[in-house]
């Protein structure tokens, strides 16, 4: 990110993006006096916003952050009118006015410096993304935060809504833990306010004092639905309007549904195959790249998925800014690079060997994604040809696995290259693929690439951080081959006539202040 | 009642709790025979799908994770006595009290459920023995295999969508209550429906070939009075076992049947926790089912030892 100015004019990020993602004229919506009803499959744990994973503050609109995201993928103001990186360990935060939280309480620099602070020092995740935060208020609305080290990711951290949704401290002091307090404590900044929650619905009402205007609709209940087909049927029976996290197998199933809807964004992110560096044969950068040659991307895609997914043709979305194309599929360059190794099919059982060894493969799949079975059985079908054995192996969990055991050679992962949070490839790989990440699955351990990981956070030329980027992509698939992203997902919702029209945001962020009916 | 029932009874307790400590053991191992770090196993319970080290050492800590797994036994069982089955990874609240908020929805799809099954395995089993052999128990037959072959979620959706999508009737979403009871009781019910109907129905056949129903058909007695006020009081005894024995398949299906109508209750609750492998919660239901199936076996005993044994008239003395 640029040491120059990165702010973006907020006005044009209320007006733009909505138009992008397809909203519809408020004078129709201001009609509206049914609430929508998302059937979700997760209840609502707490509403204190300083425990884990509370991203659906901003899913549902309770929330917000500082900094949002274009369906490009660029960080840019939400709550802020800008953010300046005024000296490599220094950005200056510019709050826009007229902001208050849902309680009346203006969101000042003060108010937002203390929440920095103690989100920092109190929440593990804000934490490990922004550890020893330092704020500084250095005008009403200015705040000037210092980082131990000089990190160019904070706008996309400061995007990352699971951690950094923003709230007033003093109320949430205040309710002192109690659920009761919380919810009438009107402690967030976003157009719908918690009137009620159980473990099995959650009910908002609109703010009335929204500072981008009223929200259309009157309100919101999220009910807890666990299970995918009662989901489905909720939404056919017109008990809801939105089904979330349907898999990709009910998109062909409702093709002809005139009751139920399958609706995707363009792109997000990647499904990849880690490779297990530690035992052999992927071990070897000619196999874990004859590998990577050998997919047909498209196949996969466009065939096993039926195209409800997108083609990888690299790490990262072609959509992506900065994203390489060097994923390609050639079978006989493959086969090549395994005859250049000492791998050829010496006893002509259509499997190549080397010193008595077999060319095989254990591939881990998640038993119950049924996409990733697929994608595993589609590699498993193409890499035959070219003498690869795969045995495709079905766990409840690839990740404990991966992790725990070296029993196993390649794994299908669902979280992919860019962070579904922040659109972040630094973190992704901060978290995977350097040699003290958390989630090492492949076991990585290249100082070459943690250096180029460590350069590319401290880089704030735009340039520079755009070669940077581009030379780890070669690094990661062309030269040493660590990585291989077998196909790009695209965020789905299952939706009722009244939305069938609706634009997705390639960021999770389908629920936005003004969501209405595209067909009242 | 007599002695030697009362002691087999005492016997049949004494085996209960046996079984009842045995599955405990069992129901504690989940969580470390499970594969994993549990401290991930609990953040992805929670929903953190990619956690830090950070969080990673926080729950560690938090719940104990770095203890000898015999302390971690013992407090674990020590708690299930004193009634404390543990935290709910997920929610962070407590198991028992979320058990017992969820508990009514469950005793009210049981008690639907057990009055559905057994008003229409009696209805079927005593018309087909009334007409044995003829239409109505070929018919009845066939409904019973049917109900049979299917499995509870499927006949769960076939109720959803011929009912409440296309027939506008009754609610996906279930509320819990009275009034929205009677799908799920149906969709229920029928998992039992073949197996009590087809066994009531041997037994009143076996039954309308004994002596005394010679005898009350010489006395002109009609054939719907002796298989109502004679016979089935002689075929109760090994229906009752059965429908005892139901109540576990009844709790079995009771998770899938809850999750597929949204039944608020302690099935869905199950279902939930198995998704995001929340061992508490599992421990918890594991703990429940177990209980209620070794008491409803004991009460099956009980009320079998209770029914007269005169009952039958062809008894010999």
């Amino acid at each position: 990110m640029s040491r120059k100015v990165l702010s973006r004019s907020i006005a044009a990020a209320i007006t733009t993006v909505p138009l992008l993602l397809g909203t519809v004229s408020l004078t129709a919506a201001q009609q509206i006096t049914e609430p929508l009803v998302i059937a979700s499959h997760r209840a609502i744990n707490t509403l204190d916003p300083t425990a884990m994973n509370q991203a659906w503050q901003l899913r549902w609109g309770v929330g917000e952050t500082l900094m949002t995201m274009t369906p490009e993928g660029e960080p840019v103001p939400w709550l802020l009118e800008s953010l300046v990186n005024i000296a490599p360990t220094q950005w200056e935060l510019v709050l826009r006015e007229g902001i208050s939280f849902q309680n009346g309480t203006t969101l000042n620099a003060e108010r937002l410096a203390a929440f920095l602070e103690y989100q920092s020092a109190n929440s593990t995740l804000a934490g490990a993304l922004l550890p020893d935060l330092q704020a500084e208020v250095t005008g009403d609305y200015t705040v000037v935060i210092t980082t131990p080290e000089p990190d160019s990711v904070v706008p996309r951290k400061l995007v990352q809504y699971n951690a950094f949704v923003v709230y007033d401290l003093d109320a949430v002091r205040a309710a002192n833990g109690d659920e009761d307090a919380f919810a009438a404590s009107g402690y967030m900044t976003g157009p719908f306010v918690v009137e009620s929650y159980s473990d099995t619905e959650l009910v908002l009402t609109r703010n009335e004092n929204y500072w981008q205007g009223t929200p259309p609709l009157p309100g919101v209940r999220v009910l807890n639905i666990p299970d995918a087909q009662a989901r489905l049927t909720a939404v056919r029976a017109g008990e809801a309007h939105w089904a979330r996290q349907m898999s990709v197998d009910y998109g062909p199933l409702l093709e002809n549904d005139p009751q139920a809807f399958f609706l995707q964004a363009d792109w997000e992110s990647s499904i990849r195959i880690e490779m297990n560096q530690a035992v052999p044969p992927l071990d070897e950068i000619p196999v874990r790249r004859a590998l990577s040659l050998a997919i047909d991307y498209r196949e996969i895609a466009e065939d096993f998925m039926a195209g409800y997914m997108s083609t990888a043709t690299g790490l990262y979305p072609a959509e992506f800014a900065g994203s390489l194309a060097n994923q390609i599929t050639d079978q006989s360059a493959a086969a090549a690079l395994l005859d250049e190794a000492g791998w050829v099919d010496s006893d002509g059982d259509g499997i190549r060997d080397r010193d008595g060894e077999d060319l095989r493969i254990v591939l881990l799949a998640t038993g119950g994604r049924s996409d990733h079975v697929t994608m595993a059985l589609a590699v498993e079908q193409q890499l035959a040809p070219i003498g690869i054995d795969i045995e495709v192996q079905q766990v409840e969990r690839v990740g404990d696995i991966a992790l725990e055991t070296d029993d196993w050679n390649a794994a299908v992962v669902s979280n992919g290259t860019l962070s579904q949070w922040s659109g972040s490839y630094e973190t992704q790989l901060t978290r995977y693929h350097l040699s003290d990440s958390v989630q090492n699955y492949g076991r990585t351990a290249d100082p070459e690439l943690d250096q180029l990981a460590a350069d590319l956070i401290s880089e704030f030329d735009p340039d520079r951080k755009l070669e940077l980027f581009q030379q780890l992509q070669r690094l990661m698939v062309e030269e040493r081959a660590y990585l291989i992203a077998v196909t790009m997902q695209r965020p789905s919702l299952v939706v009722d006539e009244t939305y069938q029209d609706y634009q997705l945001s390639n960021w999770f962020r389908h629920f936005r202040w003004d969501t209405v009916p595209t067909n009242p | 009642m007599a002695r030697g029932s009362f002691a087999q009874i005492l016997r049949r307790a004494a085996g209960a709790l046996a079984a009842a400590f045995g599955a405990s053991i069992l129901i504690w191992m989940l969580i470390p025979l499970a594969p994993g770090d549990p401290a991930f196993r609990i953040l992805q319970a929670q929903g953190v799908l990619d956690p830090t080290a950070e969080e990673v050492a926080e729950v560690t800590e938090l719940y104990g994770l770095d203890r000898p797994l015999p302390e971690q036994y013992s407090i674990w069982a020590s708690g299930v006595l004193r009634g404390d089955l543990g935290i709910s990874y997920q929610s962070g609240r407590p198991v028992i009290q979320e058990m017992q908020q969820r508990l009514p929805a469950t005793v009210r799809l049981t008690v639907a459920t057990l009055a559905i099954a057994l008003l229409i395995s009696v209805a079927a089993a005593l018309i087909a023995a009334r007409w044995r052999n003829q239409w109505p128990d070929s018919l009845l037959r066939v409904f019973a295999f049917l109900t049979a072959a299917l499995p509870a979620f499927l006949i769960g959706f076939i109720i959803l969508e011929f009912v409440v999508v296309r027939g506008e009737w009754g609610a996906v979403i279930g509320d819990g209550t009275w009034a929205g009871v009677w799908l799920p009781a149906l969709a229920l019910s029928l998992g039992v429906f073949a197996t009590w109907s087809r066994l009531l129905r041997s037994d009143l056949i076996v039954a309308q070939g004994k002596r005394f129903a010679l005898t009350l058909r010489a006395r002109g007695l009609t054939e719907g009075r002796i298989l109502t006020r004679h016979a089935l009081p002689v075929a109760a005894p090994s229906f009752l076992h059965a429908v005892g024995l139901g109540i576990g398949a009844i709790l079995s299906g009771a998770p899938v049947i809850e999750a597929v109508f949204t039944w608020p209750g302690l099935g869905s609750y199950a279902v939930q926790a198995v998704s995001a492998r929340d061992m508490p919660v599992i421990q918890g239901y594991a703990i429940y089912a177990t209980l209620v199936y070794v008491a409803s076996s004991l009460a099956a005993d009980i009320a079998a030892a209770a029914i007269d044994p005169d009952a039958d008239p062809d008894r010999v003395r």
